[in-house]
């Protein structure tokens, strides 16, 4: 995860730590369970009942528990054997929120199932809570399933791999094996129902003048939402749509709203915990913003000191948005608002410019800000 | 199979085979075993939604209550712990089975069984354990492996997820109900799996290194079977002689030559009486102690010599089940007795000596020995050059003839002797007026007030082998030559299965040990050919599977119970050995394995036979499974039915009742018959047997009556042709 995290030390030790550990990681992993305790307990006690008392069935019976442990050790292995694991993430997550992620277990065995499969997977070399359960997967056969999770907090994790354990066939020991299996998910910020800031006179106008902006020139296509016009709705392109959603022509309005977040996204460098909680809440709000006004069709621009997403909007747009909150780093105040002021932008090129900043953050306020919103 | 009927069968399977494991000891007692295989019965029907188990609680606990209070009560008592406990675990594995509701008390009832399992080992080590041991480890595979589905369902992980909804669980119920998880090859499977286990276990036990420390108890081992025999003679009862066929001896002899038909002349001698007084054989106070030289053996063990030990011996390896008697028994003339070292631990065990020449040891359990003998007898020559006694003072005890003996024996003894100047004359004389003049039977008679010999010699003359040995000894005595009479076992069953001979409480004998000056004691029986030969039948199919069985109970007690260092380091040596000569011996190996093919032919057949048995019950079973097959092609959409009613809907959609996207056959039918279409109640009629035939489980579905379907169609289509017609004719009219 590239979120903010204190140390690149850390970091760097941590992705030595996962490195080293995928090349010496033994094949199989073996972990008692209780009942394997106690089984092994009771075997042990057998074993010296037997040795004390030499009587000879005692270690018939002795045999047979070492038997067991034994056939528990090639029956899981067995069952673990010829697995193959698809992983289908979400297209979104958002950080506070439960996602789904899709599990798909093949077995490839030609004669044997697969029985009590455990599937989890490995986040930045750790394994999630979370696990999926196959009670059983006949040969030749898949069966998928999915597990609800939640990151806390916004950024990019790495799913590494997946661990595929089992606890077949008596319940006493649990096998797993590791199996690499990258992919990487973007979670962004947290996003909660937000009040924007009351537009200015001069936008009241223009908003005005925006009911009649279906008229304008053709600007693209994309998703239908909610309160679109069906008349907007572009028929040919919808038919052909894979997924059968309605796909609706968006038109550049010449008198089309526009907003620039402007995003403080400066820390000293002697923050505290705090200040590193309050940025996190000016994302999170900006993040909000930006869906916000994206379902409003308004026109966004991103500004943060060291990185800028230009205009546009747009379901697209805003994925662009979110990721770059997503990734967003805390950077000294010497670090410049990035293509703030430019031409065309801002104050200068019409629309609202709101300025989201940490609270208690008191450095100066950019030129041509509409107003400020403190998280 | 469903999957919690496989569970409860394989549940009830294990308990039954642990709780069989003590039950075949007899320990528990009959009304114990009864009351616990009844209860067991009831519990297997004591369960939801049939019961209410929870309701039952305060009732089990005021009985397990009792039952810990009964326990406790039978230790003060002095009853053995372990048997105390099993009862209780008897109880306590009762209790679970009638409230096995969750995974947890499953796995409660699992480690019950095998606790009662563990108290087998020591209550039981009969053959029957083995046999409850091998159900044990089948059932408790399946048991356990069902068990740890069922608690991976149970736990929490069967969970399914909507969206942003809370994770829902699945119905458990839903899927112990299913028929997907235990399958045929699922049964196969863990059979196989639990099969391999007690193979491997049967490797793992003999390779555990056997070093017994006995910190604080040793192992009692009982033997084989109980069996009687008499440590006294009696003469003068009545009755008949039972013929016993228990084992109560198991001889391997090292001898080729006494193998087979060469062991039947083969006396094992036990117990050896010097007074005979008021019809009864004893052991007089004056009699001598039995001189033994003990010697220690490399294994430990203790050797105890009666003579030096000969170049040439008869080596017996014996098996002697409990019996009424502290006699060690060995072919005559015994020489040695070889005892393991575990047999010393207590004291008491630690006196040989008897009287008579006699060796004793106090086993109240089975025992294991090896004896060493002179079977041979002396030579005629030898016998005859023998002279007669010379201090008949030394030899008081073995001349001593009963005060109440009548003249008329003595008499008798005079006129038999007369004339026969050595030992072996006289005895030769005795011996053959006992075998013109009397025979075999037995039939006990006896005239009261009548001194028995005297009632045999005189009156009946006839009687069993105790008659003719008291009668040969007492008239040889009479004559002034001394004897003992003795008691023991005549030859035995030869068992050409495990190559030994079992020798049975039928076979026990007596007969007479004669006084040779110079030589020593000779066996010398007097009985009549009828009773030296083995009055049990020894063929047929019953005998010979008789004899497999107590080959296999020798085998169990030999390689399981009896199984030690000693044994295990033999073991090693000859796989050492086999490794080493592995390639000279193949020709050998091939010699050796067609000797053994035509001398147990027999046994060889009858393998066969089972083997073409099964082979053709499988056949059989994937014939009938192939025909299964076939037959259930003919259910679900390719049934007939199916076809037929398609054809119906179709043209019933083409005269105007069409089935409408969304609507089920079933609706179709009803639309038509509500519009009063032509053969509709038919059409119904027919809709039904369709569902039947494409949707009911196979069985359901194969029992359609096709034939009715068939006259649906037919009835359909004449009501569609009365409808034309009356329509034609309609439109004549018009």
């Amino acid at each position: 995860m590239s979120a903010p995290r204190p140390g690149r030390l850390r970091e760097l030790t941590r992705r030595v730590r996962v490195r080293l550990a995928r090349i010496f990681r033994m094949p199989r992993r073996l972990r008692f369970v209780r009942d394997g305790k106690y089984f092994v307990a009771i075997t042990i006690a057998i074993g010296l009942g037997a040795i004390n008392t030499g009587n000879n069935l005692l270690y018939l019976l002795l045999g047979w528990m070492f038997s067991v442990i034994i056939a528990s050790g090639i029956l899981s292995e067995l069952s673990l054997r010829d697995l193959e694991v698809t992983r289908i993430l979400p297209a979104r997550a958002f950080a506070g929120q439960a996602f789904l992620t899709g599990i798909a277990l093949a077995n490839r065995k030609t004669r044997a199932s697969s029985f009590s499969t455990e599937i989890e997977d490995l986040v930045d070399g750790e394994p999630l809570e979370k696990r999926c359960y196959f009670l059983k997967v006949p040969p030749g056969q898949t069966q998928s399933t999915s597990y609800r999770h939640t990151f806390e907090r916004r950024g990019s994790y790495r799913f590494e791999g997946l661990r595929i354990a089992t606890r077949f066939p008596f319940s006493l020991f649990r096998k797993s094996r590791d199996l690499d299996l990258a992919d990487e998910l973007v979670v962004f910020p947290a996003v909660h129902a937000v009040t924007p800031p009351a537009p200015s006179p001069q936008e009241s106008g223009e908003e005005s003048r925006a009911r009649a902006g279906r008229h304008g020139e053709f600007f693209g296509l994309r998703e239908w939402r909610e309160g679109d016009d069906p008349r907007d709705v572009h028929w040919p392109t919808s038919a052909r749509h894979v997924t059968g959603m309605l796909v609706v022509r968006e038109r550049e309005d010449e008198s089309r709203r526009r907003v620039t977040l402007l995003l403080d996204n400066a820390l000293l460098a002697d923050a505290t915990l705090s200040d590193h909680d309050a940025l996190e809440r000016a994302i999170s709000l900006a993040a909000s913003l930006a869906i916000h006004y994206t379902r409003l069709s308004y026109t966004l621009r991103l500004v943060c000191r060291g990185v800028a997403v230009p205009d546009g909007s747009g379901e697209a747009h805003l994925e662009r948005l979110l990721r770059t909150l997503a990734l967003l780093a805390s950077t000294p105040e010497s670090t410049p608002f990035a293509g703030h002021g430019e031409p065309g932008h801002g104050a200068a090129g019409g629309g609202e410019t709101l300025l989201v900043v940490r609270r208690g953050h008191a450095g100066p306020r950019p030129a041509g800000v509409t107003a400020v919103l403190e998280a | 199979m469903q999957f919690a009927a496989a569970h409860k069968a394989a549940t009830f399977l294990m308990v039954a085979s642990a709780f069989a494991a003590i039950a075949f000891s007899g320990e528990l007692g009959d009304a114990t075993t009864l009351a616990a295989v009844a209860a067991g019965g009831i519990a297997w029907f004591w369960e939801p939604p049939r019961v209410r188990p929870e309701r039952f609680v305060p009732v089990w606990t005021a009985l397990a209550l009792a039952a810990f209070g009964w326990t406790v009560l039978a230790l003060l008592t002095g009853e053995s712990a372990l048997l105390a406990g099993a009862r209780f675990l008897v109880f306590l594995l009762i209790v679970k089975l009638f409230n096995r509701l969750t995974s947890r008390d499953h796995l409660q009832i699992c480690l019950l069984a095998f606790l009662m399992l563990v108290a087998g080992t020591t209550l039981n080590p009969q053959l029957s354990f083995a046999i409850c041991f091998l159900g044990y480890v089948v059932f408790a595979t399946w048991a356990f492996v069902l068990l740890h589905l069922r608690r991976e369902m149970e736990d929490n992980l069967l969970v399914r997820h909507r969206g942003d909804a809370e994770p829902e669980r699945l119905q458990v119920d839903r899927i112990l109900a299913s028929r997907r998880v235990v399958d045929r090859r699922f049964l196969a499977g863990t059979g196989a799996v639990s099969l391999a286990t007690f193979a491997l276990a049967g490797l793992l036990f003999l390779v555990f290194p056997r070093i017994g420390f006995g910190l604080f108890f040793q192992q009692s081992r009982p033997g084989i079977a109980m069996a009687g025999f008499s440590d006294g003679v009696t003469l003068g009862g009545h009755g008949l002689i039972r013929d016993d066929a228990t084992v109560v001896m198991r001889v391997v002899l090292s001898d080729p030559l006494r193998r087979g038909g060469g062991a039947a002349d083969l006396h094992f001698r036990g117990v050896a009486f010097d007074r005979y007084a008021g019809g009864q054989w004893s052991r007089s106070r004056a009699a001598p102690v039995t001189e033994l030289t003990r010697e220690p053996l490399a294994d430990g063990g203790v050797r105890a010599l009666l003579e030096p030990l000969p170049a040439r011996s008869l080596r017996q390896e014996i098996y002697l089940e409990p019996i009424d008697t502290t006699a060690l028994f060995a072919a005559a003339r015994p020489l040695a007795f070889d005892l393991d070292a575990q047999q010393f631990t207590r004291p008491a065990r630690s006196r040989l000596n008897g009287q008579n020449d006699e060796v004793r040891m106090a086993h109240g359990a089975g025992i294991r020995y090896i004896a060493h003998s002179d079977p041979d007898l002396p030579s005629d020559a030898r016998l005859a050059a023998a002279p007669n006694v010379a201090d008949p003072a030394a030899m008081a005890v073995y001349l001593e003839l009963p005060v109440e003996l009548p003249a008329r024996v003595i008499e008798l003894a005079t006129t038999i002797t007369a004339g026969k100047a050595t030992t072996l004359e006289r005895v030769r004389a005795v011996h053959s007026y006992l075998q013109v003049g009397y025979r075999y039977t037995l039939q006990m008679k006896s005239n009261p007030g009548q001194e028995p010999l005297d009632h045999f010699l005189f009156d009946r003359k006839a009687g069993h082998c105790e008659y003719f040995s008291s009668a040969m000894a007492i008239l040889l005595r009479a004559a002034g030559v001394p004897t003992r009479n003795v008691n023991g076992f005549l030859g035995g069953e030869w068992n050409e299965f495990g190559s030994y001979l079992a020798v049975r409480s039928g076979d026990a004998h007596s007969w007479v040990e004669v006084w040779f000056e110079g030589i020593g004691w000779v066996t010398w029986d007097p009985t009549p050919a009828g009773g030296t030969t083995s009055r049990l039948a020894t063929s047929g199919v019953v005998d010979k599977l008789r004899r497999a069985l107590d080959t296999l109970r020798l085998q169990w007690f030999r390689w399981v119970v009896e199984y030690d260092l000693s044994r295990q380091v033999s073991i090693f040596g000859r796989v050492r050995d086999a490794f080493q000569s592995g390639r000279s011996s193949g020709a050998g190996v091939l010699s050796q394995l067609r000797a053994g093919l035509v001398r147990h032919r027999d046994l060889v057949a009858a393998g066969i036979l089972v083997l073409a048995i099964i082979a053709g019950l499988i056949v059989w079973r994937r014939t009938r499974g192939a025909s299964r097959s076939r037959s259930s092609r003919s259910a679900g959409p390719d049934h007939p039915v199916v076809a037929l009613w398609a054809k119906q809907a179709a043209r019933y959609g083409r005269r105007g009742h069409p089935r409408r996207p969304g609507d089920t056959p079933r609706e179709q039918a009803a639309a038509a018959r509500r519009a009063d279409a032509p053969g509709a109640v038919e059409f119904v009629e027919l809709c039904e047997l369709y569902y039947t035939a494409r949707y009911a489980p196979p069985e359901a579905a194969r029992a359609v009556d096709l034939p009715r379907a068939r006259e649906l169609v037919r009835a359909i289509s004449a009501a569609f042709a009365a409808r034309r017609a009356s329509k034609s004719a309609a439109q004549h009219t018009t």
